[in-house]
């Protein structure tokens, strides 16, 4: 069975009259790294969108691991919860997403609400924290951060909540090559270890490095 | 956008490390249910008021044709217009007036998509509503038609000024103060201050869309995580001022700048206005002489 499946999928910005996605139809299998590419504005962040259920498709389906994601299903908390634990969404703009004071807080943020215990919460921050090089960073200000490192800790932050499957928006945007170089890593272990990736990316380098199925959205 | 799949060539897999035992294994997470829902929802209703702040105007081919008419008054016209209906209503001692003004406002919002007279008669009805319910002590002070006069009026008043905001957007408003005379600097730092009210409601928006897909459980703390999202809006706020600033200095903007200014010339739309408003001056004075 597909991990994600969009069948079909309509969708149209409140604010546009003009149809983001029209008849979108794709699958991506557990333990695959797939790549959403195309021109700008094809819609790959809203299809990242959709998926996570922050939009929800005027026509079609979205489901994620065979359940179906829409204004429905998202009214009940613990679906979305669940969701939301399970796809980690890191966004294009990474100040969209860093709001806490240090950046060690800000990775713990995640499994702080999960409940979990103070040592399982300070491993997983330590090893995000060791995975994307942010260990001398970790009690500056996220937004007193360079672009690429706020884009490392806006990963961490999501990888911290051990989701199934990774939704990056263009992940090395503003990286340098040594960071580049890590991320690219991280994915490949991500995906070694059986989870998913889901990138949308302009960067067909990134693509090639992660040996990703690409799923091409044509532009209008 | 239609979507074609195709495979590549995968690249191996050379340095990589072994994920932590946490990260790799499957997830068995089970969420307990924590009521931030409607606080949640209502930041997220409130940033997204914000972030349509400066709504769009619609393209003109798709606009009403009463809209299409009105667009080509001089937008400057179009304010002393409204202003002057709205101290004319206000003035006014009987309702006659006010009930004339509704319907040639119900008229106008007949002419419109149904989105757009949502726009003009929700803000309208909710102001009349908060006039009816303050105005109802005056009933116990034997003014029992106070309520309902000031309802109306400020129903009317604000659907006309609801309806000239969606007419002219953002930029005609700034545009129409230009034409009034007003300091390019303000207009400009009434521009600027709209456009940045809408960049920050965005980010607001952003911000809590990520707080919400990072609300995985139960948030202990809900002030500090609201309290995080406002700091980061500040810093943003101040960020931009500073760099928006640099860059009009580097782009030669001074006291000495002048906005570009343009003659006025009368039009046959401006003349048609002018004789509309004319006439529902007229009628003000006719209705208050008439039925004092």
């Amino acid at each position: 069975m597909s991990l994600v499946e969009f069948s079909n999928v309509c969708f149209a910005y409140p604010s546009s009259q003009r149809l983001a996605l029209d008849g979108v139809s794709f699958t991506v299998d557990e333990g695959e790294a797939c790549a959403l590419v195309g021109p700008n504005g094809c819609g790959k962040s809203t299809s990242l969108r959709l998926l996570v259920g922050l939009d929800h498709p005027s026509l079609g389906e979205v489901r994620f691991a065979g359940e179906l994601v829409d204004a429905s299903a998202l009214r009940d908390a613990r679906f979305t919860k669940r969701l939301r634990q399970r796809v980690g969404l890191v966004f294009q703009d990474p100040d969209a997403q860093l709001f806490c004071p240090t950046v060690a807080e800000e990775v713990s943020f995640g499994p702080r609400q999960m409940g979990l215990s103070t040592e399982e919460i300070e491993r997983r921050t330590d090893d995000c924290l060791r995975m994307f090089d942010l260990e001398r960073l970790r009690d500056r200000a996220p937004w007193r951060l360079s672009g690429g490192e706020k884009r490392r800790c806006a990963t961490a932050c999501v990888v911290s909540l051990a989701p199934d499957l990774l939704c990056l928006d263009e992940p090395t945007n503003g990286l340098d090559d040594a960071s580049r170089a890590g991320m690219v890593a991280f994915l490949r272990s991500f995906v070694a270890a059986g989870k998913t990736v889901l990138v949308a990316t302009h960067d067909l380098q990134l693509v090639s490095e992660l040996g990703a199925r690409t799923i091409s959205l044509a532009g209008r | 956008m239609r979507a074609n799949q195709s495979e590549q060539e995968s690249c191996g897999s050379q340095g990589q490390e072994p994920l932590p035992e946490w990260l790799s294994r499957g997830s068995s997470y089970e969420p307990s249910v924590d009521r931030d829902s409607f606080a949640r929802r209502n930041v997220l209703a409130l940033t997204r008021a914000l972030a349509k702040l400066r709504s769009e105007v619609d393209p003109v081919g798709q606009r009403p044709w009463v809209d299409r008419a009105l667009g080509v008054v001089t937008p400057a016209l179009r304010l002393i217009g409204t202003l002057a209906l709205v101290a004319c209503v206000s003035m006014a001692r009987n309702l006659a007036f006010a009930w004339l003004m509704l319907a040639v406002l119900l008229v106008l919002c007949a002419m419109r998509p149904a989105h757009r007279i949502a726009q003009i008669v929700g803000p309208a009805a909710l102001a009349a509503l908060l006039a009816f319910v303050v105005n109802v002590p005056a009933i116990l002070l034997g003014q029992a038609s106070a309520p309902v006069r000031m309802a109306t009026k400020t129903f009317v008043t604000v659907g006309y000024v609801a309806s000239l905001a969606q007419a002219l957007g953002s930029d005609g408003m700034v545009a129409a103060l230009r034409g009034l005379g007003l300091s390019p600097h303000i207009a400009t730092v009434v521009d600027l201050a709209l456009r940045d009210i809408v960049l920050l409601g965005e980010a607001a928006t952003s911000l809590s869309e990520a707080l919400s897909l990072r609300s995985v459980g139960t948030n202990k703390d809900k002030t500090s995580s609201a309290a995080g999202v406002m700091g980061v809006v500040f810093v943003r706020a101040q960020r931009l001022a500073t760099a928006r600033a640099e860059a009009m200095e580097l782009r030669g903007y001074g006291l000495d700048w002048t906005g570009g200014r343009t003659r006025y010339r009368l039009r046959m739309a401006d003349a048609a206005y002018v004789l509309a408003l004319a006439a529902v001056v007229a009628s003000f004075a006719y209705l208050e002489g008439a039925m004092v």
